[in-house]
């Protein structure tokens, strides 16, 4: 599935999103309204516990919101039931965690393989091609644990890509990573935009550079944002 | 060179099954251990029954009318039991005992005093022949049987097989084993004459024996309804039948209570088993979630991976229990004379049981984790 290049990829309407009753209440995110255009590498900065992974969770609908509204590609999440669901965030998303997490008991090329949304005769070649692209092809043989965390990071985002998701989400993708190794994946993931409109969650702005926008968050709220000319 | 079919369908129940051995042997292994404890011990009692029919299975051939108070029929007894089989070939058949060795202990079985003139008739009837020796001579303390109780007696020709020294196989004078016979029963014969000699308070009883073993079966009905229970008693195959299965239906009780309680432990444990390495996965199922595989899908791979670990525990139990039944069938069993049926098929059923419930609790089990399981938690956490 592709985006029409028009519209919003991602859209929050006056989103907020709240945990708990009462006076136990605690506020995540406060009325966040962002749009994200398609085929755009955009950056949610911020410290821990301003809201910026409660904002990613919310866009791949693994969350709800308790109010306002979030859509995807013009179709509000909300509206979706469930089998819709499960099958917009197969078509449409990549996710990349912040903890690499990759089958222990599968290569790195059937890890990458898990990606896909459906079963194709042509998956190996698919694989071994995504892998040369993104450098890792002499790591598909390899299990998890022969990986680095580094590469285990990259072996994620390739499983995330592999099905050519017009968006591409990724939760502190380098913070388990040393300097080097973050900005590699950093790179790779700055190379989707070309096919996929990308948002990474950081607290490291200088994992940002070359944003098209980057979203500064502080406690649930949107503080800043700046778009890049 | 990367292997096709595992990156096409990596998530396969199979691929895990066989990529997974640490953590699915320990199930396969109780699983099948506790297919061999179900199918070991229904063939064990089982041959209790086996036993006894195959022992008394000459009664599928003929049926013996015993008087009651008494140790000969009447005339006019003997003549109502003619009159009610006119078909049917009659003869005395006067019985002197040995005790074979069986699973469950000693059985007694009649080594039968027939005449001349019958015992070979009574062989046909039976469909067994002398295979060597001879037949015992009229009036000598003489005995020939079937190679499974001699063997079961330990005993050869020219061997004495009752001994008036003996307890359990006791005669006024030794009897000596002079032919041995080979056929679907055992049979054990006598001379009649010296039977009604050397053993004067044995119950004289008398053969009736159909043109067929289906004639058999309306005789001995007739047989067990007609006779005054009061004056006689017909020694039937039905009988037999009957009263084995009732004598045994407390132990099969036992045995079925034994095998709930293996399926219901190893379900039980298995399930507790099931439950841990779902924590230990939870990690990769939340991540599956995540990445937009549905609820519905992983319920079928873990449906997937039970029914396979079910089907391969329970073929290698099977596989274990017959290899380990015939062992002791040939090397244990078989030379003491004794009768196991490695291949009882009841035995076979009562172990699916087993592997049904172990399946039904670690589907429960996992089913209501993943059901309960919130993804983002899981990889927060993570």
């Amino acid at each position: 599935m592709t985006l029409p290049s028009v519209s919003p990829a991602i859209e929050f309407a006056e989103v907020s999103l709240r945990y708990g009753e009462g006076m136990r209440t605690s506020v995540a995110l406060d009325s966040v309204a962002l749009s994200m255009k398609p085929r755009s590498f955009v950056g949610i900065l911020g410290p821990s516990g301003s809201g910026k992974s409660s904002l990613l969770y919310l866009a791949s609908g693994l969350k709800q919101p308790s109010a306002g509204e979030v859509r995807v590609a013009g179709r509000e999440l909300a509206k979706l039931s469930a089998a819709e669901m499960v099958a917009l965030r197969r078509s449409m998303f990549g996710i990349v965690f912040q903890q690499p997490y990759l089958l222990h008991y599968l290569s790195a090329a059937e890890n990458i393989g898990v990606g896909l949304p459906q079963r194709e005769m042509n998956a190996a070649e698919k694989v071994g091609e995504l892998a040369l692209r993104l450098g890792i092809d002499s790591l598909l043989h390899k299990l998890p644990h022969e990986l680095s965390g580094g590469e285990r990071q990259r072996v994620c985002i390739a499983r995330a890509v592999i099905g050519s998701p017009p968006i591409l989400l990724a939760d502190e993708p380098t913070a388990a990573l040393d300097h080097a190794n973050g900005h590699e994946v950093m790179n790779l993931l700055v190379s989707c935009r070309e096919f996929a409109t990308v948002m990474v969650v950081t607290h490291d702005p200088e994992m940002l550079e070359g944003a098209d926008m980057v979203v500064r968050m502080r406690d649930g709220r949107v503080e800043d944002v700046s778009v890049s000319q | 060179m990367i292997r096709t079919t595992s990156i096409q369908n990596p998530l396969s129940a199979w691929l895990y099954f066989r990529r997974n051995p640490a953590r699915n042997l320990p199930v396969v292994v109780a699983l099948a251990l506790a297919v061999v404890l179900v199918a070991g011990i229904v063939t064990i009692v089982s041959s209790v029954d086996q036993t006894v029919l195959t022992m008394y299975g000459y009664q599928r051939y003929l049926s013996i009318v015993t008087p009651r108070n008494a140790l000969r029929l009447s005339d006019e007894l003997r003549s109502e039991v003619i009159k009610l089989v006119p078909n049917a070939r009659t003869f005395d058949v006067i019985p002197a005992w040995t005790n074979v060795r069986t699973v469950f202990g000693k059985m007694p079985f009649p080594i039968m005093g027939v005449a001349h003139q019958d015992r070979e008739f009574l062989a046909e009837a039976c469909g067994v022949s002398l295979v060597t020796g001879r037949w015992p001579a009229k009036g000598a303390p003489e005995i020939a049987m079937s190679e499974a109780i001699a063997k079961n007696r330990d005993l050869k020709l020219g061997d004495i097989v009752l001994d008036p020294k003996s307890e359990d196989n006791f005669a006024a004078e030794p009897m000596k084993l002079v032919g041995t016979l080979r056929g679907p029963v055992w049979l054990a014969v006598a001379s009649a004459e010296f039977v009604r000699d050397r053993f004067p308070v044995a119950i004289h009883g008398l053969a009736v024996i159909g043109a067929s073993e289906q004639s058999q079966r309306s005789i001995d009905v007739l047989l067990d309804k007609q006779l005054d229970k009061s004056t006689a008693r017909a020694w039937t195959y039905r009988t037999l039948v009957r009263d084995t299965r009732d004598a045994l239906s407390s132990l099969y009780l036992m045995m079925r209570v034994i095998v709930v309680i293996i399926a219901v432990t190893v379900a039980l444990l298995a399930g507790m088993l099931a439950g841990i390495h779902f924590g230990q996965r939870l990690g990769e199922f939340a991540t599956l979630v995540a990445i937009g595989y549905s609820q519905r899908f992983l319920l079928r791979r873990i449906v997937g991976e039970i029914a396979i670990l079910c089907v391969v525990a329970w073929t290698l139990g099977l596989l274990v229990t017959v290899a380990m039944l015939f062992g002791l069938a040939k090397w244990v069993m078989e030379p003491r004379g004794l009768l196991l049926d490695p291949m009882y098929p009841a035995a076979y059923l009562y172990t699916l049981p087993v592997p049904f419930a172990l399946g039904v609790f670690s589907l429960v089990t996992v089913t209501r984790r993943l059901h309960k399981m919130d993804a983002v938690s899981v990889i927060e956490r993570r």
